[in-house]
């Protein structure tokens, strides 16, 4: 028996002693110890009509949508040209791409290429990539992530906030207070707080030689520059501890992260081939820091939802919007599974988990790199992996692929 | 925790072939399936390969308890030829089928999520150190393509034979042995190990 056999044999057993024969009900007795649904040849019977119940109430719900989307894109005023760069409550008029060869700028509407700032623009260093995107003040102010080798030679991190102006343009580029970080090598998750005041961060500091960098999270405060760090606590033998998304909860004192194990960690924190056990975490960011394990746990890994690659907790912090992937693995040098799905899971109890997005067409990018984000309000979410675009009742809205981009913000 | 005797067993029951019940009749194409004999023999282990299948054992429960129920509803009329065992694990893995379908239209329309398949409650330790490593197996079982995943069920659960899992499936010989190949290495794959 090779090694897996041995594992999927024992995880089968496992099951199975978990279902005890003593604890099994009678033939046709079960809904009646359970709260009385019926026996079980009632329970058949039942079943014939009410199967049709859930796809007949979504074709009714489906329809009503339609017809209101419908007299509301009727009545529903055009928006101005000029003005904000993000109309109240509306569909954001830019959205900002991280590419290889920097930041773009570009209509929603039409994919223009409204404004860029280059690979180099500002970074001291002679060689520096954009590692992480985020938008805040209502989609007004923006917080870019670069990384790269610094002037003496060593790894350092950048922060930089700019602006948008209604044209699309940008202003304001500037190092934020407290924006250098030396000896870090920055992740992909940035989040920057509902108030703006803050941002956090994943970086990798370098512990020793040939072992795994050590992952922090790094909040800075940018009105006075101050920094705390978070690491620690979620280590597991044999296994890199990756945190690809984070969120700020209602108010900018907490934190909602994405934790994963991982067998093998990509340059841009994503997991290898592999289940990385996902965890949905809360971290309070008060102090001055203290260790990644020191919340608690808002949500496992679930059978439809093992493969969880990003998880945002929602604007008004009632729901986690995460994106799962499943199915067949593709690909030769970073096989994925090509099935993507994106729901929002309630935290309040009773509620429901709402299916946002589901896609079997191969939408995954080589290596699992799949980013999520959402505007101030949590309506408007965007996704970017080998296609990017907006999720629209279901649909994803498609946008302008830059080339190579791998996170979009608005 | 005691351990369940029966639970985790790899090997095909010897009993496996129901008998017709005194006094039912015997029709030509077929012996009456003896629901009273299968049910108690094979109840539990039916239901645990359910729950395997569908995650949870309250929709494992119902499959099951279905299956019987419909058996018994058609009591009058003739069994299947051959192995009625094989017959009745057929009809639990097709409730099984149909159970993930209205689930997955019902997750697609706004229905609730999905648990993870029951592990039993052991010590702390067992807990974290053992727990977590059968989850990552059950979570990669379960992404599996449906087939797969049966074949390595009745496999690895039940200890069939590729024979005796053709039967159930009604698939050919050669497909099994396949499908087995495949579902391990893409298991094997999502675990992280080299097959």
């Amino acid at each position: 028996m090779t090694r897996t056999e041995e594992r999927l044999a024992d995880a089968l057993a496992a099951v199975a002693r978990g279902v005890r024969e003593e604890t099994l009900p009678p033939l046709g007795g079960r809904d009646t110890a359970r709260g009385g649904r019926g026996t079980a040849q009632w329970r058949h019977a039942r079943r014939k009509w009410a199967r049709w119940l859930a796809p007949v109430a979504a074709a009714a719900a489906v329809t009503l949508v339609v017809i209101l989307a419908s007299t509301v894109h009727l009545f529903a005023p055009r928006p101005q040209p000029g003005g904000t760069a993000r109309p109240p409550g509306g569909l954001p008029r830019y959205y900002v791409s991280a590419e290889s060869t920097g930041i773009q700028v570009r209509k929603t509407a039409t994919g223009a290429v409204t404004a860029r700032i280059g690979l180099f623009a500002g970074s001291p260093g002679p060689a520096a990539f954009v590692m992480g995107l985020a938008a805040g003040d209502n989609g007004r102010e923006f917080v870019a992530e670069y990384t790269g080798q610094g002037p003496n030679g060593g790894i350092e991190t950048w922060l930089y906030s700019f602006h948008l102006t209604g044209a699309g343009r940008v202003g304001g580029l500037a190092l934020v207070k407290g924006g250098l970080l030396p000896g870090l090598q920055g992740g992909s998750a940035v989040a920057v707080s509902p108030d703006g005041s803050k941002v956090a961060l994943t970086v990798y500091r370098p512990v020793r030689f040939r072992q795994p960098d050590l992952l922090q999270i790094a909040v800075i405060n940018l009105r006075t520059g101050a920094r705390s760090y978070w690491a620690g606590g979620l280590d597991r033998p044999g296994f890199h501890v990756s945190i690809p998304s984070i969120s700020w909860a209602p108010g900018g004192d907490s934190l909602v992260f994405l934790s994963q194990w991982c067998r093998a960690v990509t340059p841009t924190g994503f997991c290898g081939p592999g289940v990385p056990a996902p965890r949905v975490r809360t971290l309070r960011v008060t102090g001055g820091g203290g260790q990644l394990s020191s919340g608690r746990v808002l949500l496992h890994g679930l059978v439809e939802l093992s493969n969880v690659v990003q998880a945002l907790l929602t604007p008004d912090g009632k729901a986690v919007d995460v994106v799962a992937l499943s199915g067949q693995y593709r690909g030769k040098a970073h096989p994925v599974p090509q099935d993507l799905l994106l729901a929002r899971l309630p935290l309040t109890p009773g509620g429901h988990a709402r299916l946002l997005y589901h896609s079997d067409h191969g939408v995954v990018r080589s290596g699992g790199v799949v980013f999520l984000s959402s505007d101030a309000s949590g309506r408007y979410l965007l996704l970017t992996s080998r296609r990017n675009g907006w999720i629209d009742h279901g649909r994803l809205r498609p946008l302008a692929q830059p080339s190579g981009a791998f996170t979009d913000a608005w | 925790m005691a351990a369940d005797p029966t639970a985790g067993k790899m090997a095909l029951p010897a009993d496996g072939q129901a008998l017709p019940a005194a006094g039912q009749a015997l029709p030509a194409d077929g012996l009456p399936v003896d629901i009273t004999a299968l049910f108690r023999r094979h109840y539990a282990e039916l239901v645990r390969v359910a729950v395997m299948l569908v995650g949870d054992r309250p929709t494992a429960e119902d499959v099951v308890q279905d299956v019987f129920a419909r058996l018994h509803a058609r009591r009058d009329r003739p069994g299947p030829r051959g192995d009625h065992l094989a017959y009745v694990r057929a009809c639990v893995l097709n409730g099984c089928r149909s159970a993930l379908r209205r689930r997955t239209v019902m997750r697609r329309f706004g229905g609730s999520r999905g648990t993870a398949p029951d592990l039993p409650h052991e010590s702390a330790e067992h807990e974290v150190i053992q727990a977590e490593g059968r989850r990552e197996v059950l979570a990669a079982l379960t992404a599996l393509p449906q087939r797969r995943r049966e074949v390595l069920v009745l496999r690895y659960y039940l200890g069939l034979r590729e024979a005796e899992i053709a039967a159930v499936l009604g698939i050919s010989l050669g497909t099994v042995k396949s499908t087995a190949a495949r579902g391990l290495a893409a298991l094997g794959r999502a675990l992280g190990e080299e097959s």
